[in-house]
């Protein structure tokens, strides 16, 4: 794993030189201000519109990630570099884990201004940090996952916008999951509600730290990774 | 030579294999989301399989040769070890999270433990010891209190599930017509009773509570409360408790009155700070019933002795003496049939006279000086005064199962006689205590009070210690005797079942400290009183602190503020974002 902090880097200055981040960060902050705007209204509860600051990322998140993540290996892919990246002495999993965590860096700079409104709302009222200590939590790992799920189908084409287009529908697909099954009580149901990443959030931004959820976050970010290893792999026989 | 061109009809056979999986799928999903009960077949799920299992099986049969190819193809080999190594590492992804979502815990991060079970709830949830189902009954409204209390509903639940596998929760929205086969199977569960629209019903094998939505959100003063953890707590009490404790109290000799409406018996030179409705103990009753009590009264002047279905005996600041036949017959109680009793005894002071208990006290080696009052500086602006209060604070709280839950809390007593323990002058009486010889302890201390026996409360001088005539500090104001512990039993034994023979009883020096007025603005009073008879009357798995209700604060701003925000979030900060790119294309173009 001596790779990833290189791979990490290297991402990282990619980013913060490419103007499609400035559109993803200016994007982003101007949604969530609109969006955190609607919660100010009088008498205001501080509490609960830190909750709703830090329930707003779930809608920009479906959105963002995709574009965020589209390029992290499709462009590689398109470019030729991922050959001359795997006949370096570096394993796929360093590959893989170097840009997740780059891209996982630069969505975590992405939430500053959530930080900003949550300052704010300090200002008005007393506030509980338990719910914002375990919101961001959940953020984090909501962002991992998203990133897990866009870097894997950036591994699966050459071509960014498709990339973005199939993550997109891929994570719109696992919000639809709980239209699809919210009022059932079958087995199946069940387990699409399980599937779906919202059922799992918003515990946390109640302060509630649910064992179930953070295992589903992590399993479920650990086994994208781990597929987006495979499909790298998979380009080696081809 | 090039490659040749699939034939149409092997193309179409492929196709049918991955049409045959979906419709495997599709038939699958409609199955679940068509038909609620298992046993019932749906028609069309049943199709879709039969159609989805023709066309995947006959594709396969006419494409065989493809899948022998893959088989034997040069990288078929480490296709299929990649395939393997995929299908095992998610699969073991999916047991992982099937195993975590079967074993799980919450943790509460909020500061005031907003979403965490009180102790009393949790005691009641790990003494259960059969299973119970608790149905939410609800319809999808807009109307937000009732979302509200349908999530703090379904929060609270949570919390039950993972306290306790005893407990299983389901919903059934009774306006969806997928639900209305469970909703019909509910309603001949529950025969004639009418059942709220919203509610959530707790049932078990033997029986169920309906718990409708008064008792689950009330709004009071404008402010929204949630109730629904007490609320469910005690259904889930009055349906496992497999027999209702009865408790009485004694009257006959101005006792504190249990209802609000009971005149209260004048006397004692502090009539006027213990009279009127105030001063009765009807919370403190509605208590006990609401932890499924039976209380009674009992006026041993009608009855030659204590009812045998008494589970415990409260004689709660009696002001005239108690005669020497009604005595024998609490010392009956007590001694002879292991009796339980909690006797609150208030100072001259406040009752008038001599209560007539003192003996009995005497044989479980507790002494309650009637005649002295707990008093205790306190630091004001006008310099040191003194005040007829006893502040019993966590050093002073005896490691007992009664006072065990109340560290976090401050016990406040009002006008209380000092007691002590252990210096017994009078020997104990020949056919005493049965069983073994009860153990007297001290279970409250007020550390900073002294017992002041010259208490004028229309005095101006300033009371001071007297080493030689006061009760010398620190102040016992609570005592209790009882045999030896048992080894510990199942929790939700019958009551009285898992305890050694011999009397229990408690001592506390003050009635006044229990009534409404003080058991307002004291809650650690009552969770006193609760804790003690339920220790008494052996329900161990109802000691701890009970819910209270939350509220929701709302601060106000101005509009000013919040259009001042409203630039900073809209405009001012996706401005700097912007600033920012533009420094960095600057910055590369040079």
């Amino acid at each position: 794993m001596v790779n990833v902090p290189a791979i990490t880097k290297r991402e990282l200055n990619t980013y913060f030189l490419s103007p499609i981040a400035y559109v993803v960060l200016t994007g982003f902050a101007l949604a969530h201000g609109i969006m955190f705007s609607m919660a100010l209204r009088p008498p205001l509860d501080p509490n609960n519109a830190a909750q709703w600051a830090l329930y707003v990322p779930i809608f920009l998140l479906v959105p963002a990630m995709p574009l965020l993540t589209m390029r992290l290996l499709s462009e590689e892919t398109n470019r030729g570099t991922i050959e001359t990246l795997m006949t370096t002495p570096v394993s796929e999993t360093e590959v893989v884990l170097g840009k997740f965590v780059g891209a996982f860096i630069f969505a975590v700079v992405m939430f500053l201004p959530v930080l900003g409104e949550l300052i704010f709302l300090r200002f008005v009222g007393p506030m509980d940090a338990g719910p914002l200590l375990s919101g961001f939590l959940g953020v984090f790992l909501l962002t991992g996952q998203f990133i897990a799920i866009g870097l894997f189908c950036s591994a699966l084409t050459r071509i960014q916008i498709a990339s973005s287009i199939t993550s997109f529908v891929l994570l719109l697909g696992l919000y639809f999951l709980w239209f699809l099954a919210r009022d059932s009580a079958g087995s199946l149901a069940r387990l699409l509600r399980y599937l779906c990443p919202p059922m799992h959030y918003a515990d946390f931004l109640k302060g509630v730290v649910d064992t179930r959820h953070l295992a589903y976050f992590a399993l479920t970010t650990a086994a994208f990774l781990f597929l987006t290893a495979k499909a790298l792999e998979l380009r080696k026989w081809r | 030579m090039g490659k040749q061109p699939l034939p149409r009809w092997k193309a179409l056979t492929r196709a049918g294999i991955l049409l045959g999986l979906a419709l495997l799928m599709a038939g699958f999903v409609v199955r679940d989301v068509r038909a609620r009960d298992f046993l019932r077949t749906d028609y069309v799920a049943l199709g879709l399989w039969i159609a989805g299992a023709l066309l995947a099986v006959g594709g396969c049969v006419l494409n065989y040769r493809m899948f022998l190819s893959l088989l034997s193809g040069r990288r078929a080999g480490e296709g299929i070890n990649l395939a393997l190594t995929v299908v095992l590492a998610l699969g073991l992804a999916g047991l992982l999270c099937f195993i975590t979502s079967r074993r799980f815990a919450r943790l509460d991060w909020t500061g005031r433990r907003t979403y965490s079970l009180h102790s009393k709830t949790r005691n009641i949830l790990k003494g259960l010891d059969q299973d119970v189902t608790a149905t939410v009954l609800f319809a999808r409204a807009d109307d937000p209190l009732t979302g509200r209390a349908l999530e703090s509903t379904m929060d609270v639940l949570e919390e039950f599930k993972s306290q306790t596998g005893h407990v299983t929760v389901r919903e059934i929205n009774w306006m969806l017509q997928e639900d209305q086969g469970r909703w019909e199977g509910l309603r001949q569960t529950l025969g004639d009773e009418d059942v709220p629209p919203f509610a959530v019903i707790f049932t078990t094998a033997d029986g169920h509570e309906v718990v409708p939505l008064g008792k689950i959100i009330t709004a009071a003063m404008g402010q929204v409360q949630f109730t629904g953890e007490d609320a469910f707590a005690g259904a889930l009490t009055k349906l496992t408790e497999r027999r209702k404790a009865t408790i009485y109290f004694l009257t006959g000799h101005g006792e504190r009155p249990m209802e609000v409406d009971e005149p209260m018996p004048t006397g004692g030179e502090q009539a006027t700070l213990t009279s009127g409705p105030a001063y009765s103990l009807s919370r403190m009753v509605k208590a006990l019933r609401k932890d499924n009590y039976e209380v009674k009264t009992l006026n041993l002047a009608a009855e030659p002795q204590v009812p045998d279905d008494c589970d415990a005996l409260v004689i709660a600041g009696p002001r005239t003496p108690i005669n020497e036949a009604q005595m024998r017959a609490i010392r009956s109680y007590l001694d002879e049939r292991s009796g339980r009793a909690l006797v609150m005894l208030d100072p001259v002071v406040v009752s008038g006279g001599a209560s007539g208990l003192e003996g009995l006290l005497a044989d479980y080696d507790i002494q309650a000086h009637t005649d002295a009052v707990g008093l205790t500086n306190q630091s004001t602006i006008l310099g040191l005064m003194q005040s007829p209060d006893v502040w019993v604070l966590e050093d002073g709280l005896a490691d007992h199962p009664i006072t065990r839950d109340l560290k976090n809390y401050t016990v406040h007593f009002q006008y209380a006689c000092p007691l002590t323990v252990g210096e017994s002058a009078q020997p104990p009486q020949p056919g005493g205590p049965a069983g073994p010889a009860p153990v007297a302890e001290q279970l409250l201390t007020g550390q900073a009070s002294w017992g002041e026996r010259d208490y004028r409360p229309d005095s101006r001088r300033a009371a001071e210690y007297d080493a030689g005539r006061d009760v010398a500090p620190p102040t016992v104001v609570g005592a209790v005797a009882s045999p030896p512990e048992p080894p510990p039993m199942g929790p939700m034994a019958p009551p009285m079942a898992q305890e050694a023979p011999g009397a229990r009883l408690v001592v506390i020096g003050s009635s006044l400290s229990f009534v409404n007025r003080v058991v307002e603005a004291e809650p650690a009073n009552l969770y006193l009183v609760l804790n003690t008879v339920n220790w008494m009357a052996g329900k161990l798995h109802m000691l701890g602190i009970p819910p209270r209700t939350l509220e929701f604060n709302d601060i106000p701003v101005s509009e000013g503020q919040i259009a001042a925000s409203r630039y900073i979030f809209i405009i001012g900060l996706p401005a700097v974002i912007v600033a920012l790119g533009i420094g960095v294309w600057l910055l590369r173009r040079r």
